[in-house]
């Protein structure tokens, strides 16, 4: 039986050949991190764990295929973003029927956007532990467009390529490029603007420049 | 010179060299440019931080959720798990041996059924009258003693399946006919007849004994010649 503390491989081939506890240990290592990646896509609590567990019921139905040509959470995470995206089209929200990759910022310029209160914040996981700044975050996430924020956590949270992403969603790799471009920028400007507005008494790196745009 | 490799970087080429996605070749003049250029420095720099801050916000966000949530979860997982093995299981059990051959006579078994049906249906027929105990001699002392055929019954069962008038026949071995009897009220019939009786004795007159194997009739013979009789 293989240990709790075995890397991935040999949980894997462990739970191939029957090994439960090697399965609930692979389930116990990725939990949070693909609760994070649902939540990041879909932004409800019960529906990140809805596809949480569907994910894991689908890996245990197909680990006799997995061959390990890729890693297990690579694996892992294209099938949680393939629920993701598939649990989005079933909601039919309406978001992001007339998509259009260049919403928001470009339609006043081209031009990176006014990115120092993002910059005042220093640190990224020291800053997100202050409420404001984490709430901003979370806010500027959750207004973005679903095809937005599915390039942006494939991206930046799973660390999915851009033939992965590409495929996940299917389009080219063109469009990827292009949409995570546009995404970024609409992230950067709506996370821009609510720093901007961030009461003084914030803490984790609010930067002088901060307290006085706010208070002018 | 101006070549490809050391011409102006357009935004979204920033951003696919900050996601690893370009050339190796163009990778390496963007690379220069940057250290040489602060502003494209500046907005790559941000990228980064960009990055860090939304992977530190959705942890933060997992974080947040209580450890009995994911198992909840779990359990549900257990027993999705569970159920998928046992409908496996009951996939990869192979049909037995009579299954299969039960299988193959599929197109047969309502013609079959039919012909069990009307089978029975004699059966029932021929035991009826083969039960009635006057009738029994009859039908045996036909078959065994004379060439007359028996009027075989309208759909003729197989002779597996006519037990009746083997039994009456074997019951009276010798193939000794017994006389009819007409004016002979029906008995009970016994169970057995283990004892062996060749003489009677009845209030000093004489007697003679009829066995049929399952019936034993005692004739008792008076002055007049009536009869009576006794079943043992």
């Amino acid at each position: 039986m293989a240990s709790p503390d075995a890397d991935d491989q040999q949980l894997v081939k462990a739970a191939q050949a029957g090994d439960r506890r090697a399965f609930q240990a692979l389930y116990q290592r990725y939990e949070r991190k693909v609760y994070a990646v649902a939540h990041g896509f879909l932004r409800n609590q019960e529906d990140a764990l809805d596809v949480l567990q569907e994910a894991f019921i689908k890996v245990h139905r197909y680990l006799p295929n997995f061959e390990g040509q890729s890693s297990f959470y690579t694996w892992l995470y294209r099938i949680v973003a393939n629920l993701c995206i598939d649990h989005l089209r079933r909601s039919g929200r309406k978001k992001d029927v007339e998509f259009d990759d260049r919403l928001r910022h470009d339609a006043e310029q081209d031009a990176a956007p006014d990115l120092s209160p993002i910059s005042a914040l220093g640190d990224p996981s020291a800053a997100v532990k202050n409420k404001e700044i984490l709430s901003a975050v979370q806010e500027s996430l959750g207004r973005l467009s679903d095809k937005h924020r599915a390039v942006i956590v494939m991206r930046e949270l799973q660390g999915l390529s851009y033939a992965e992403m590409a495929k996940a969603m299917n389009c080219s790799k063109g469009t990827i490029m292009s949409r995570l471009f546009h995404a970024r920028r609409n992230m950067q400007k709506l996370l821009s603007e609510r720093l901007e507005y961030m009461p003084p008494s914030a803490e984790g790196g609010s930067a002088d420049s901060m307290t006085q745009e706010a208070a002018s | 010179m101006n070549t490809e490799a050391t011409a102006g970087v357009n935004p979204e080429e920033l951003h696919a060299f900050f996601d690893d996605e370009l050339p190796a070749d163009r990778a390496d003049a963007i690379e220069r440019m940057l250290a040489e250029d602060s502003d494209l420095g500046a907005e790559h720099e941000q990228l980064g931080l960009m990055r860090g801050t939304l992977r530190a916000s959705l942890e933060a966000e997992a974080e947040a959720v209580p450890q009995a949530r994911f198992e909840q979860v779990w359990d549900e997982i257990d027993r999705a798990i569970e159920r998928d093995a046992r409908l496996q299981a009951e996939a990869d059990r192979s049909p037995s041996v009579w299954a299969r051959v039960w299988a193959a006579f599929k197109p047969l078994r309502l013609p079959a059924l039919a012909a069990a049906g009307a089978a029975a249906v004699t059966l029932a027929v021929i035991s009826t009258d083969s039960e009635d105990p006057n009738k029994t001699p009859a039908v045996a002392s036909v078959d065994e003693t004379s060439d007359a055929k028996p009027a075989a019954p309208a759909p003729a069962p197989s002779e597996a399946e006519t037990p009746e008038p083997t039994r009456l026949a074997d019951a009276n071995p010798g193939g000794q006919a017994t006389p009819p009897e007409p004016e002979i009220a029906p008995m009970p019939v016994p169970e057995s007849s283990e004892a062996e009786i060749h003489e009677i004795d009845f209030g000093g007159k004489n007697g003679r004994i009829s066995n049929t194997g399952t019936v034993t009739v005692l004739y008792v013979e008076d002055v007049e010649a009536t009869s009576s009789e006794r079943s043992l």
